[in-house]
């Protein structure tokens, strides 16, 4: 009963939160709670009858957490998520209390939780997950974490807690190097040399691996053709659809794929692995296909450089109506400018509180631009409204606070809060 | 009718020292100079070895302070390369730690010091804290800029106290510089800053300020016209710049 009144006391200030502000997730609830009772987050999280599972890296952790959490579900196992925009500690709070019981028990065999690499370092001490899935280390968020030496330590404090196993990516160098003193097993996942030399900017990684992992040994992405894949594991390979296309979403399938395998031992599946693809909706703004006011719009995230060069590159030829939003995310939009953006050939508009900025690298690299539009309704609303494109779908590119802020204007709810 | 030579324009280190896109800046020189009609090389050099034999303008970004040691013995080899650009006038911009690593100092860790290139008096002390903020300038007299601040970002662990015959390259009016109220290193042709990123893009003035050395350093007579293509990427710069400006008050 020790977090009964702390509990009641979150719920109550989440109702209020929502009277004030209607379908909002807050993080307000969470920051009463971990004022109130401390310890509340990581008992819940050491909890599970089946242990937590932390999923962390540079990019690619939501789409990863997604397509897990949908193989575990296919093999019947109940399980307890995070929604993707609420892996700091007030927000992970409040998303739990909508689940725990009055003794701070959620009932869900499993945890799986995406955290940012600088947050998930600084409450790893408290916790002890049975599984680490780590997707890569590109310079994130240079303001925070100034390099990769720093992300790949921060990437080290998560594993090094991991009681199971470590699931790894095997392409990334720094990854593959994580917790070398640790007893937890080691599960490595990557792409063929074919995929590889398919891309020829590479993958994004702070530091490529030189070899290639071994696909009868762990789990790899063999050919990938628009959205179809197949992937080998131990000597089993399977060919599915992925919810999106790009190279980054086969590697956060082969690293789902690998975590799974990695949880549930001989209970896993790999066709049953495969068929849960299927029924997979994108994570909001990770390619996700949505009909807005009548028209089709495809939303992809760009959450660091490495990620905004792949989504370029992995965009439908003759795309032809673009919006692209920088918001004040992203502090200093200088770490992008090494991405090369001429392949957009013509952007619509230009919006977000960096517009003029994000206008000036795309016009240095040669791209026509028709209007900058620093607010982002005012942007949307006009794009919305041009006519609908000859050849392929409207296209948002946006970070994160722009996405969050497309996502309020146009009242789209995120659609992974889901539970078990 | 002259013929125009050919601009040719070294971006050192690419691979290693565009961690905030500085090395962006000499493709942001080349493309001014093209707007211009002028005829313009960008060539990537990762070692002496790639050098061509002439240069007329150089660019060296910043690497992080994991790979700075190695960027060091790397950029050694180049120390004959700097002396004599130096002597013959070529335009150099070095942002931030390529900046640190050709002074004649620099500590890399606490109490701990190396020998930089010495290509510029002065050394390069760790600060206390990060300086991570938009940084302001107002440009020193000898840069006969119209513009009256310069705009950019800076993110360093260290601080610059210039030695004999070293010039500011400006005075700071919002962030940190190089610590003591000045912001930058001028020797000569060459200009080191902490304004990193694309500082070019946003300040074109400072750009076609080293692209006319460079038309000079190549033996040319260009003017550099006016270019419509040039008046739209300067008008969104005048905007980033003004909307940094504006957000800082
Ligand atoms: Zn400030």
């Amino acid at each position: 009963m020790r977090y009964a009144p702390a509990i009641l006391a979150g719920r109550a200030v989440r109702f209020l939160a929502r009277l004030r502000k209607p379908g909002g997730g807050s993080a307000v609830p969470g920051l009463v709670v971990n004022r109130v009772a401390p310890g509340f987050l990581p008992d819940t999280l050491n909890s599970f009858p089946r242990g937590l599972v932390i999923v962390s890296g540079s990019s690619g952790k939501s789409t990863t957490t997604k397509m897990l959490v949908g193989i575990l579900r296919a093999h019947q196992v109940s399980v307890f998520t995070n929604p993707s925009t609420a892996n700091i500690s007030q927000g992970l709070t409040s998303a739990l209390l909508e689940r725990a019981d009055l003794r701070g028990r959620i009932d869900a065999d499993l945890g799986v939780l995406e955290m940012d690499e600088g947050h998930g370092a600084l409450i790893a001490p408290r916790l002890r997950p049975a599984h680490v899935i780590l997707t890569n280390v590109s310079v994130d968020q240079i303001d925070r974490f100034h390099d990769a030496a720093m992300v790949s330590r921060m990437l080290d404090a998560i594993a090094g807690r991991s009681t199971g196993s470590l699931v790894l990516n095997g392409d990334d160098a720094l990854v593959d190097a994580v917790a070398s003193g640790s007893a937890a097993t080691r599960w490595r996942y990557g792409v063929s040399a074919s995929v590889l030399e398919a891309s020829p900017r590479g993958l994004g990684y702070s530091s490529t691996a030189p070899d290639r992992v071994d696909a009868d040994a762990g789990t790899v992405v063999q050919s990938l053709v628009g959205d179809e894949v197949v992937i080998a594991h131990r000597g089993e390979s399977a060919r599915f659809r992925l919810p999106a296309r790009g190279v980054h979403y086969a590697v956060d399938a082969a690293a789902a794929i690998s975590g799974a395998a990695a949880i549930l031992g001989p209970e896993f599946r790999l066709a049953t692995a495969a068929a849960s693809f299927e029924a997979l909706t994108p994570v909001f703004g990770r390619g996700e296909v949505t009909t807005v006011r009548g028209v089709e719009v495809e939303f992809v995230l760009v959450q660091n450089p490495a990620s905004f060069q792949l989504n370029i590159d992995s965009l439908a030829p003759d795309t032809e109506q673009i919006l692209v939003a920088v918001g004040s995310d992203v502090r200093d939009p200088s770490y992008l400018w090494p991405v090369d953006t001429a392949r957009l050939g013509r952007v619509a508009v230009v919006s977000g509180s960096k517009a003029w900025e994000a206008a000036l690298q795309l016009g240095y690299d040669g791209v026509e631009i028709d209007r900058i539009e620093p607010d982002l309704g005012a942007a949307l609303d006009a794009f919305l409204a041009l006519p609908a494109p000859g050849v392929g779908r409207k296209t948002v590119i946006f970070t994160a606070d722009s996405m969050r802020r497309t996502r309020a204007h146009l009242g789209l709810a995120s659609n992974d809060q889901d539970d078990a | 009718m002259t013929t125009e030579p050919t601009i040719i324009i070294a971006v050192l280190l690419p691979s290693s020292c565009n961690v905030n896109g500085d090395a962006e800046n000499g493709s942001v020189l080349a493309r001014r100079g093209r707007a211009r009609g002028l005829t313009v090389e960008l060539v990537p050099v990762e070692s002496v070895a790639d050098l061509p034999e002439a240069v007329h303008a150089v660019v060296l970004g910043s690497c992080d302070d994991p790979s700075a040691p190695a960027v060091l013995e790397a950029l050694r080899p180049f120390h004959d390369a700097f002396i004599a650009w130096v002597e013959a006038g070529v335009p150099i911009l070095a942002v931030a730690n390529g900046w640190k690593l050709l002074t004649r100092r620099l500590e890399l860790a606490p109490g701990s010091w190396v020998d930089g290139l010495a290509i510029i008096e002065g050394d390069a002390p760790l600060r206390g804290a990060r300086a991570s903020d938009d940084l302001l300038v107002v440009p020193a007299g000898d840069l006969e800029l119209e513009s009256p601040v310069l705009v950019g970002y800076e993110n360093h662990a260290r601080d610059f106290r210039g030695g004999t015959g070293v010039k500011a390259v400006g005075a700071v009016r919002h962030g940190r510089g190089n610590g003591d109220g000045t912001e930058g290193a001028m020797v000569g042709p060459f200009i080191g800053t902490h304004l990193h990123g694309p500082v070019l893009a946003k300040n074109p003035e400072l750009a076609d300020r080293l692209l006319r050395q460079a038309i000079v350093v190549a033996g040319g007579t260009s003017m550099l016209d006016d270019s419509a293509e040039l008046r739209a990427l300067d008008e969104i710069a005048a905007q980033t710049r003004a909307q940094v400006v504006t957000s800082i008050g």
